[in-house]
């Protein structure tokens, strides 16, 4: 079967991609601004 | 059958075996879970909250499995599976958006407020931070009301997969399954709940995280499963589908109202969902580190099972399969995620997948099934009734826990009445809009009032009834449409009622607000 160029089709994967990176680093990142800003009694 | 695709298999004994004895481990170690949980109460107020001293790693756990659920182990990947890639709106692709800002909003001060106001439940956190029996005593039936809807389907991924699979009947799975559930509750009681969650939510991480990369490794990569795809319908690969309708469900797909609705209704579920937002009743106070360790946990036992669950699954289903899973009824899309299994690692991968959807039905459910029970002991007849005895609070606790997990039950078995599966659809967004304001914003707005929480429980409760109809039954509103109504219309109404009446006492408000030094 002869390949088809399904390059047009990859922009979902990309968004998708950009959603899991996106998701991670909120993650992160804002866990780190809250551990940095809030008053933690230790 | 279709020489492009592979054939579906059917029951074998191999199958059968190895889908008992990985949901009987399941059960035993939950049981086993809930007896060690017995040593941690003594009395009323510490069955339903144990000593508070739950570290990160189970809260965070718990937290993953109360929010996951059978349908977002099972249902979501069947809808990337029916509809493609932008099945994921619906399915779940935001649950980060939703349960990591959970625990920024809620955990620490869930927390705070409980010890300080001696509150074991989330309606009597509130009730007390607003000085309200009789809001606490509102809260707890509207809470019960749609915990008790949403409760109702928890269980159908669970029997559908087991019958399609083992072609055996689902009653005595079920029967021993939620006989398991209400004894780890009734021993372990909050704590022993908690327990258990936590091991249901590590077993599905880990299922759900090694299906998804065996998925896509299998598959060939990204470029090789976009061509199966394409090769099958390119609609798959679209991230929006507006040929399918904009009324009802689908509009979630199908226009950007819907679309831009999703991550808002994730968000609101995640932070407003009262069987979350109780995880951090019993947790102990946290340092920094523990802080950073509860959200690692979620973000693993969460992010990436669901992430792979509701895209990349359904994708992998569909090119293996073709469309033959849509023709075997009644289960359809519902039988994607066992077959990927299967296909994957034929009966040992089916066998943990079972366990990892008994897991995720099993803890969602316990988590509101508890509240439930706990709405109806501690938040009304003990509120109104102090002097009745702890003891018949427990008895009668460990009644309505019987009778909260037999419902879903015997509802999974026949088939629920109509005007009920209609509510059930919305109950989960209702929940969300109702308790995103009356619980995490009134734990940091402190002119807010009884009022205003009042006013929008009322009104959301109202407008989920409305959006059930209009939405699900008569299709005259889309989903994304109604949720914008219930967000925005509980925002306004909690805001303006809140301003235009007396907040609680400044004793009160110091108490839980105090001055920055």
């Amino acid at each position: 079967m002869p390949q088809v160029d399904v390059s047009a089709y990859m922009g979902a994967w990309y968004v998708w991609g950009a959603i899991f990176i996106g998701t991670f680093l909120m993650t992160f990142i804002g866990t780190w601004i809250i551990i940095k800003k809030r008053r933690w009694e230790e | 059958m279709n020489p492009q695709y592979i054939p579906v298999p059917t029951p074998t004994t191999t199958m059968i075996v190895s889908g008992v004895i990985a949901l009987a481990i399941l059960l035993l170690l939950s049981a086993i879970l809930g007896a060690l949980g017995k040593r941690k109460w003594k009395t009323f107020d510490e069955y339903l909250v144990g000593h508070r001293d739950i570290g990160p790693f189970i809260t965070g756990a718990a937290l993953s499995a109360s929010y996951i659920s059978g349908w977002a182990f099972c249902g979501s990947t069947g809808i990337v599976y029916t509809l493609g890639f932008s099945g994921m709106w619906f399915a779940g692709i935001w649950s980060l958006v939703g349960i990591v800002p959970c625990i920024w909003l809620a955990s620490i001060k869930t927390r705070e407020f409980s010890v300080k106001l001696g509150a074991t439940t989330v309606p009597e956190t509130i009730g007390r931070r607003f000085e309200s029996k009789m809001l606490q005593t509102i809260i707890a039936i509207s809470m019960l009301f749609f915990l008790f809807m949403y409760s109702v389907g928890q269980l159908k991924a669970g029997a559908s997969v087991w019958y399609a699979l083992t072609g055996l009947s689902p009653l005595w799975c079920l029967l021993l399954s939620i006989f398991v559930a209400w004894l780890y509750m009734a021993m372990g009681g909050y704590v022993g709940n908690q327990y258990a969650m936590a091991l249901q939510g590590l077993i599905f991480a880990i299922v759900g995280t090694l299906i998804g990369i065996v998925a896509i490794v299998q598959s060939g990569g990204f470029y090789e499963l976009t061509s199966k795809l394409v090769a099958q319908d390119p609609k798959l690969l679209s991230l929006i589908r507006p040929d399918l309708p904009k009324l009802g469900s689908t509009q979630l797909m199908s226009s950007m109202v819907g679309i831009l609705a999703t991550p808002v209704i994730f968000f609101t579920m995640a932070v407003g969902f009262p069987h979350n937002v109780s995880r951090f009743l019993g947790m102990k106070k946290m340092t920094k580190k523990d802080y950073f360790w509860m959200v690692a946990i979620v973000w693993l036992f969460t992010g990436i099972p669901i992430m792979l669950d509701c895209s990349s699954n359904g994708l992998v289903a569909r090119m293996l399969y073709g469309p033959q899973l849509l023709k075997i009824e009644p289960w359809r899309g519902d039988l994607a995620a066992p077959m990927l299994s299967h296909a994957l690692g034929g009966s040992p991968m089916l066998a943990l997948y079972t366990a990892g959807l008994f897991s995720a039905a099993l803890s969602t459910l316990a988590g509101m099934v508890f509240i439930m029970s706990a709405n109806i002991t501690r938040d009304v007849i003990k509120l109104w009734k102090p002097k009745v005895s702890d003891q018949s609070m427990l008895v009668l606790g460990y009644i309505l826990i019987a009778v909260f997990l037999f419902l879903p039950f015997y509802w999974t078995l026949v088939r629920p009445p109509e005007l009920l599966s209609i509510f059930m659809g919305m109950a989960a967004m209702g929940l969300g809009a109702v308790f995103f304001f009356v619980t995490a914003i009134s734990y940091y707005w402190k002119r807010a009032t009884k009022w205003g929480a009042g006013c929008t429980v009322i009104y959301g409760t109202i407008m989920t009834l409305y959006g059930g109809w209009a939405v699900l039954f008569k299709k005259t509103i889309g989903m994304g449409t109604m949720e914008w109504i219930l967000v925005i219309g509980c925002g306004v109404i909690y805001f303006v009622v809140s301003l235009l009446t007396k907040p609680p006492s400044e004793k009160t408000i110091t108490l839980l607000f105090p001055a920055r030094k």
